[in-house]
């Protein structure tokens, strides 16, 4: 038996949709939402509350839907808590429900609707208190089993996500009659309109009324409306778009959903983008929200918000129950018994909470309609409603069969976004709802969001809002004529619970707070709303309650004996409704999560077995593997091996490289290093120290004297952001009077470290004989322009990380795949092959180079060794807080070196010092191992790391301690250089 | 996630095949390019010296100013990249022997790579990365932007009133570029097209 009406509503009877709740079939059509399609199915049971699992059904018709949470959707696809009342039906639609065991209809949990005196308010914290010792073995995993409502999937979301930009001088929020209007007014004098709706259909509750505007429905105005601004080309429309956030400087937060109507989207097309609207000026018309009453089973199913159902009957065609009563404290909600009668269904009683002599008024206007003054108690029935219990005026209880329950307590403006930036909304008394009060920065608010409830105020706002948000953008236009709407009434006289309520009163029916969890908070001294709230989790649910918090304040207030306006309203924030994860991520997930930077030679690299590793945004080699090599280990040694005795190849482009010229040139290096560089001639290359303000190790590089005004800089490939970050700082606010200039060329130079006793040689073969690179031409810290063989220019540097004789060359960004393929391609008889981090490491581990692990921003110049280098002769950064004596203390950790005794023990990075026969603890500790590795020429694990008095202790030996992984061993303290400490073999 | 084998530069067609492309897109290569910032108080003198022996004056405001060899194109104060075709010598040695006195230069020929985009949906592509406003009211042929892209820096000029942009992003983040481009132009299919080498005049 279906309740679909034959004919009327915004459904296309022509194209008819299968789809599936739980498992079984149904029909429903184009323009339908699952819950109207449900509703015509006479489907009235949807899901189980979250505590209680008590039964539920559909309360309203919109995005504050708190009962009616489906899964949609399965596998990889499937999103829980999607509320039935938004969802567009569409053909193959699946929906399950949820939070119920073993069946919806048969719910094993709903027994903690007996239990309920255990689940009062605040009763995590009295039900789960004692004893002690089940806190975490019972209470806990008791708890998280019970907890969060919904599966989410398991698998990764196969679909594509975006966000976009958009810019207007006017965004129009909510595309009602209020919107619409604004939208027209504002459009028509040229200004560019942004119009976004949550719904996929625009015209708001001109929808869902049956009401006529200029003597046609009012659903063709809107029609009309929407056809006007479609063919305006600076408008543009977003349906099914909630803005669900207003940020700083006119940004609007907004989710399209680009495709969830479909049940996957077509190819190329993502399935939700994120807006972010720039706009000059907002109109917000979001309308408003129709509140409950509160009466003992007000959440069976069958009892529905008044306005909701008159949506299904207008809009969905769909009379949502045969018999109904309406329950109102308001004249708006007597609209519906003659919707009802209109569309066939009857009506037993309207109850209605005023004075008799109110009731009787309004009566009259509605012929043929039962009126009665009084309460409903209470809702009677199992899985949905059956009857209602009221309590007339008189004192006489009554009984009504029924299978729906309309009730109205009125509609609270829906005003969120006016207080996403801290202002907080105004109780207005007489009219008994929050109206905006403050509004962020270019805002205005019009229509029932404003409290102006009637059609012809809400259209009349939106007119005059929209005119003035336009002009206020430099825009001029003519107010546009009012169209007539009948009369309407909303007069209420606030009921906020019935004096005498026969089972549970629901308050928020999402988290299953009723009436008397609000009467127990605050008798438990939670008087404020904000901690009422979180006691009592009220409108902390998912739908952040929206049909619910009016009411809850009202009744704190009442409990509190003072008036709603002194108990305030706690805090909206973003988002306005649920956003999925994905569509806040858009594009930027898997490997696009932040950008990947490529080295020029990463192609070459890959060819040749290239293992890669993030190196912060960079991808760098770790090692080269060859076949039958299966791990780290042998092309580590092999490389390094090779370094040592032949050449080797490694990309170090992603040095930074910072390129600084002017007159004051050297002066402003001066001023960031640490040690001089006055007597830097042209041609030569230095290292050099920065320092952080409080005195500690900043970065470490070379710079070279390319010129006479011109130095080239590099940086750690870790820092290099952060040190260009400093240069600008300096120099624009602490020596603005310097005459010099500089940017970053890191992407403009390709640079390969060519390390080997044969490296020269092999440069030789790959530049033009005319650049004599001779030790007496081209010595040790030289740099300068080259050419190589055809021609092309290149600047060559003789510079050694590896200790070994070695060179860095570098040619133009987009070269740099040339050039490797050609060194590599000359050194095939001199064994050249390419190394990467790894090898890289032990290298500068067995010349004691320091790196991150070491330039941690703890140590100093003086800890790693550097202390004589530093300048007492100028001034730079840093220069004061170095001097500090603390820091020069020589019982500070200070680097050292390490090798094991026992040649075959292990090391690991972060082992601790201990003194060899002290026990290991925390107090005993005297610094930590920073970087290790296996020395392939010495032939043992060696090591640098931090050691108290290191530099004093060496010959000394101690033990390292690893208690996470239960390792120790004794090593022998060393100077932090292995290998050839005289450097005779990087300067041969 | 969806097969990403369709994000590289390839030319032909990308994304969606069965309507007209919403965005054409093409590498320009072969360009020299430098950094050019002016000496403390001399950007006044910079300009009008480039005004004289290179055709246009440096732009004060972010726009594109087209001489001869070379466009400028603001980014930042008293900083532009010079942009042109390719020399014959490093163009270093050549704005150094116009610009040397006022300015200094550095290089940057090997450090970015350009793309020209056009085509109907082009301001919708760009707006899935890109915070500025592109409506022609508000940006215009001329216009520049020293701005992001999908989280990367990036300049952006644009060229014609089709409307055409350049857009320019450093070597070694333009993978990752290219498949924020590719995903977001896919829904309205995309004409990749041979890279050609830079020319000053839209072609």
């Amino acid at each position: 038996m279906s309740s679909r009406l034959d004919q009327g509503g915004l459904i296309d009877r022509q194209q008819s949709f299968d789809f599936t709740f739980d498992g079984k079939s149904y029909r429903g059509h184009a323009g339908d939402t699952l819950a109207s399609a449900l509703l015509a199915n006479d489907v009235r049971l949807v899901g189980r509350s979250f505590k209680y699992h008590r039964p539920r059904g559909i309360l309203s018709a919109g995005s504050e839907e708190p009962n009616a949470l489906v899964e949609l959707r399965t596998g990889a696809r499937r999103e829980p808590n999607t509320r039935a009342t938004v969802v567009e039906l569409y053909d193959g639609l699946e929906a399950t429900s949820q939070n119920r065991w073993p069946s919806l209809q048969f719910d094993v949990s709903a027994i903690n609707g007996l239990l309920s005196p255990l689940f009062v308010a605040g009763f995590y914290y009295k039900t789960f208190m004692w004893p002690a010792s089940f806190w975490e073995k019972v209470y806990e995993p008791l708890i998280r089993k019970a907890a969060g409502l919904g599966r989410a999937a398991l698998d990764a979301d196969p679909d594509h996500y975006e966000k976009s930009w958009t810019h207007c001088d006017v965004l129009v929020v909510g595309a009602g009659p209020a919107g619409l209007a604004a939208a027209l007014s504002a459009a028509r004098t040229g200004a560019r309109v942004v119009l976004a709706d949550e719904d996929f259909r625009f015209g708001g509750r001109a929808l869902a009324e049956n009401r006529t505007i200029d003597g046609r429905p009012a659903s063709d105005w809107a029609a009309q409306a929407v056809a006007e601004l479609r063919s305006m080309p600076e408008v543009q429309l977003l349906p099914r778009t909630t803005v669900f956030g207003a940020y700083d400087d006119g940004v609007y937060g907004a989710v399209e959903r680009v495709n969830d109507h479909l049940p996957v989207p077509p190819q190329f097309e993502p399935r939700q983008r994120v807006w972010r609207i720039v706009a000059r000026q907002c109109v917000l018309a979001s309308g408003s929200i129709e509140r409950p009453l509160v009466f003992g089973n007000n959440d069976l199913p069958g009892v529905m918000l008044a306005g909701a159902v008159r949506t299904y009957i207008n809009r969905f065609a769909v009379t949502p129950g045969r018999q109904a009563v309406v329950f109102t404290d308001n004249d708006d909600g007597w609209t519906t018994a003659s919707d009802l009668r209109a569309a066939g269904a009857r009506v037993a009683a309207v109850v209605d909470s005023r004075e008799p002599v109110v009731v009787a008024d309004v009566a009259r206007r509605f012929p043929g309609v039962e009126g009665v003054a009084g309460e409903v108690m209470g809702a009677r029935g199992g899985r949905k409603v059956e009857a209602v219990e009221v309590m007339t005026r008189s004192g006489t209880q009554r009984r009504f069969d029924c299978d729906l329950v309309a009730m109205s307590g009125g509609w609270s403006p829906t005003l969120h976004l006016t207080s996403h930036r801290g202002h907080k909304p105004r109780w207005d008394e007489e009219r008994a709802i929050f109206v905006p009060d403050r509004l962020p920065p270019g805002m205005t608010v019009a229509g029932a969001a404003n409290g102006e409830m009637t059609l012809g105020e809400a259209i009349l706002a939106g007119f005059r809002q929209g005119l003035a948000a336009a002009t206020a953008c430099g825009f001029s236009g003519a107010m546009p004529t009012l169209p007539r709407v009948s009369e309407e009434s909303t007069r209420r006289v606030p009921l906020w619970k019935v004096s005498r309520g026969l089972g549970k009163c629901f308050v928020d029916f999402q988290n299953d707070v009723t009436a008397s969890d609000i009467q127990l908070a605050e008798r438990e001294g939670f008087r404020s709303v904000e901690h009422a709230k979180r006691y009592t989790t009220l409108g902390m649910a998912t739908d952040q309650g929206k049909t619910s918090n009016v009411t809850g304040i009202a009744l704190l207030a009442e409990q509190r004996s003072t008036t709603i306006a002194a108990t305030g309203t706690t805090t909206f924030r973003p988002p306005y409704t649920p956003i999925a994860m994905g569509a806040m991520a858009g594009h930027h997930r898997g490997m696009d999560f932040r950008p990947t930077r490529y080295t020029p030679s990463h192609q070459w690299g890959t060819e040749l077995g290239g293992k890669f590793k993030e190196s912060g945004p960079w991808l760098r080699a770790e090692w080269f593997g060859r076949p039958g090599e299966t791990d780290w280990f042998a092309p580590t040694c092999r490389e390094t091996l090779a370094v040592r005795n032949a050449v080797g190849l490694c990309d170090v482009s992603t040095l930074g490289k910072i390129d600084v010229q002017g007159p004051d040139a050297l002066a402003f290096i001066e001023r960031l290093y640490a040690n001089n560089f006055a007597t830097l001639a042209v041609g030569r290359v230095r290292y050099g120290i920065m320092l952080r303000e409080d005195g500690f190790m900043f970065d470490d590089g070379t710079a070279a004297r390319l010129a006479e005004n011109r130095y080239l800089i590099t940086t750690t490939t870790a820092h290099a952001v952060q040190v260009y970050q400093h240069m600008h700082l300096c120099h624009q606010t602490l020596w603005p009077q310097l005459d010099v200039q500089f940017t970053s060329v890191t992407d403009q130079w390709a640079q390969f470290a060519v390390a080997g006793p044969r490296s020269r040689e092999l440069l030789q073969r790959v530049l033009d004989p005319a650049c004599d690179i001779s030790n007496a031409a081209f010595p040790f810290m030289a740099c300068g322009d080259v050419r190589l063989r055809n021609g092309e220019p290149a600047r060559l540097f003789r510079i050694s990380f590896s200790g070994e004789l070695a060179y860095e060359i570098a040619v133009p960004g987009h070269r740099g795949d040339a050039l490797i393929r050609n060194l590599h391609a000359a050194g095939q008889d001199l064994d050249a092959v390419p190394y990467g981090l790894e090898a890289l490491n032990v290298l500068r581990v067995e010349k004691g180079h320091v790196v991150g692990s070491e330039l941690n921003g703890q140590t100093t110049a003086y800890d790693l060794g550097f202390g004589k280098m530093i300048s007492t002769k100028k001034d730079f950064v840093g220069a004061v807080m170095a001097r500090r004596a603390h820091l020069l203390d020589p019982s500070r950790e200070r680097l050292v070196g390490i090798k094991t005794v026992d040649r075959n023990a292990r090391l690991a990075g972060g082992m601790h010092f201990v003194p060899q026969h002290a026990k290991a603890s925390i107090e005993n500790a005297q610094g930590h191992v920073t970087s290790v590795c296996y020395s392939p020429t010495l032939g043992q694990w060696i090591g640098i790391g931090l050691l108290t008095n290191g530099p004093e202790r060496h010959g000394e030996t101690v033990r390292v301690v690893d208690p996470l992984r239960g390792a120790e061993t004794l090593v022998e303290v060393c100077s932090p250089v292995f290998i050839d400490p005289e450097g005779a073999r990087l300067r041969g | 996630m969806a097969d990403a084998s369709h994000l590289a530069y390839r030319p032909g067609p990308l994304g969606r095949s069965n309507t007209a492309p919403g965005l054409s897109v093409r590498e320009l290569t072969q360009f020299s390019l430098a950094t050019v910032i002016a000496r403390k108080g001399m950007a006044t003198a910079a300009s009008q010296r480039a005004q004289a022996a290179l055709g246009t004056p440096l732009p004060e405001q972010p726009r594109m100013t087209a001489g001869n060899p070379f466009a400028f194109v603001w980014s930042g104060p008293a900083q532009w990249l010079a942009l042109g075709p390719a020399l014959s010598q490093p163009v270093e040695h050549v704005l150094d022997a116009t610009l040397g006195a006022h300015a200094s230069i550095f290089d940057q020929s090997g450090s970015r790579r350009l793309l020209e985009l056009h085509g109907p949906n082009v301001r919708e592509v760009l707006a899935k990365g890109m915070s500025i406003d592109l409506h022609p009211r508000a940006f215009k042929t001329g216009d520049a932007a020293v701005t992001t892209a999908s989280h990367l820096g990036v300049h952006l000029w644009q060229v014609a009133d089709a409307p055409v942009y350049r857009l320019l992003v450093v070597h070694t983040y333009f993978d990752s570029l290219w498949r924020w481009l590719a995903a977001s132009a896919a829904e309205f299919g995309c004409d990749v097209q041979t890279p050609t080498p830079y020319s000053s005049h839209w072609a």
